[in-house]
């Protein structure tokens, strides 16, 4: 399914402006724990923010469409001692994003690492 | 020659003239002098992080509630009502199941904890300070802290805390006779135990206590940290 980016766009900022403890803080019962799910796709937005950065992203499914993604990350202090900073990924970038999936099946996980184009694994949360 | 000696007569009689100022410099530190003739304190310094995220203080067993405490206790149905959800403090002791780090200073009258969640500041006085009384006590997010070295342990006494926060992520609740002792020590290089008590006699029918352990974080510093920062916004501000 095809969507015009700027209307996903519009309807993200909508619910960000009424609703947002639901992306400040989603619990883990929200994702798939036990599984994780891996897709490829281009970066289109990154921002390493309080009190969870956020990733969009563009993923290309099996018929070449384009589906819209979103990846929660963790917060910033938290990426940055994982070894993230601000341009680790940039506008355009391939990558591959590994993480737990949201249980209602729409485009959206909570990142659990990431692996740059040239290779590089790098961890998006935090294990104790 | 004669002008070398009459130079040491010189240096002699400046260093003479300020020695009283010296002595009295240094007399006016009686703290700093104190601190030095008493036994060593424990080296708590450095920036902690929780070992083992949880939920509550690890109790071996669930706190005893007064009835209305055990009624508000399990009417909680979900996340919706955690005050820290709503950008509330986390206050004293919950603040120590934050996934955050928060680093230990030590001066002799003063030990700081730094907290990066929300960039909090917890001032525990060592200087021998009593709390304040009731009518001088104020109820805060982190209370009232006193504190004493008994022997490798920091023993910290909190009281005058407020009852619009949690005890614990699970919503154990607490009013203004909240009484906290935590016993801080450092079991070896890279490990901090906090043992906590909560007496609380309006909340529960007898004191209880959990614990937390901390791992060192030598190559960390404590950063800024805002929690609810997307949710900030300007606001016209109205006269009442």
């Amino acid at each position: 399914m095809h969507r015009e980016p700027f209307a996903v766009l519009a309807v993200v900022v909508c619910l960000l402006m009424v609703s947002g403890s639901v992306f400040a803080h989603h619990g883990d019962v929200d994702y798939e724990r036990d599984r994780l799910t891996t897709v490829e796709g281009t970066v289109t937005r990154f921002d390493l923010i309080n009190p969870h950065g956020r990733l969009y992203f563009n993923v290309k499914d099996e018929n070449g469409n384009v589906q819209e993604w979103y990846a929660e990350l963790s917060a910033i202090n938290t990426m940055r001692r994982l070894g993230w900073n601000k341009v680790t990924l940039k506008l355009g970038d391939p990558f591959t994003a590994t993480g737990h999936r949201s249980k209602d099946g729409s485009n959206e996980m909570r990142l659990f690492k990431a692996v740059l184009a040239n290779g590089t694994e790098i961890p998006a949360r935090r294990l104790r | 020659m004669k002008d070398r000696w009459i130079s040491f007569v010189a240096l002699g009689g400046i260093a003479l003239a300020f020695s009283p100022l010296l002595l009295a410099q240094t007399a006016q530190q009686p703290g700093a002098a104190k601190a030095q003739s008493a036994t060593p304190t424990p080296d708590l310094s450095g920036v902690w992080v929780v070992r083992e995220l949880s939920d509550t203080f690890d109790m071996k067993v669930e706190p005893p509630m007064q009835p209305w405490a055990e009624e508000k206790f399990k009417a909680l149905s979900g996340r919706e009502l955690d005050p820290i959800e709503s950008c509330f403090p986390y206050g004293v002791p919950r603040i120590f199941l934050s996934r955050r780090p928060f680093e230990i200073v030590q001066n002799p009258g003063r030990v700081l904890i730094l907290f990066e969640q929300d960039h909090w500041v917890r001032q525990i006085h060592m200087d021998g300070r009593k709390h304040p009384g009731p009518e001088d006590l104020f109820p805060t997010w982190m209370g009232h802290s006193i504190g004493h070295y008994d022997g490798d342990t920091l023993v910290v006494d909190t009281i005058g805390r407020n009852d619009k926060t949690w005890l614990d992520n699970v919503g154990h609740p607490n009013t203004d006779a909240l009484h906290v002792v935590e016993h801080f020590r450092r079991v070896d290089q890279n490990t901090l135990v906090i043992d906590v008590t909560i007496d609380d006699p309006k909340a529960y029918t007898k004191p209880w206590s959990g614990q937390k352990v901390f791992q060192l974080r030598s190559d960390w510093e404590v950063w800024e940290h805002v929690e609810c920062e997307e949710r900030l916004e300007l606001t016209p501000w109205t006269e009442q």
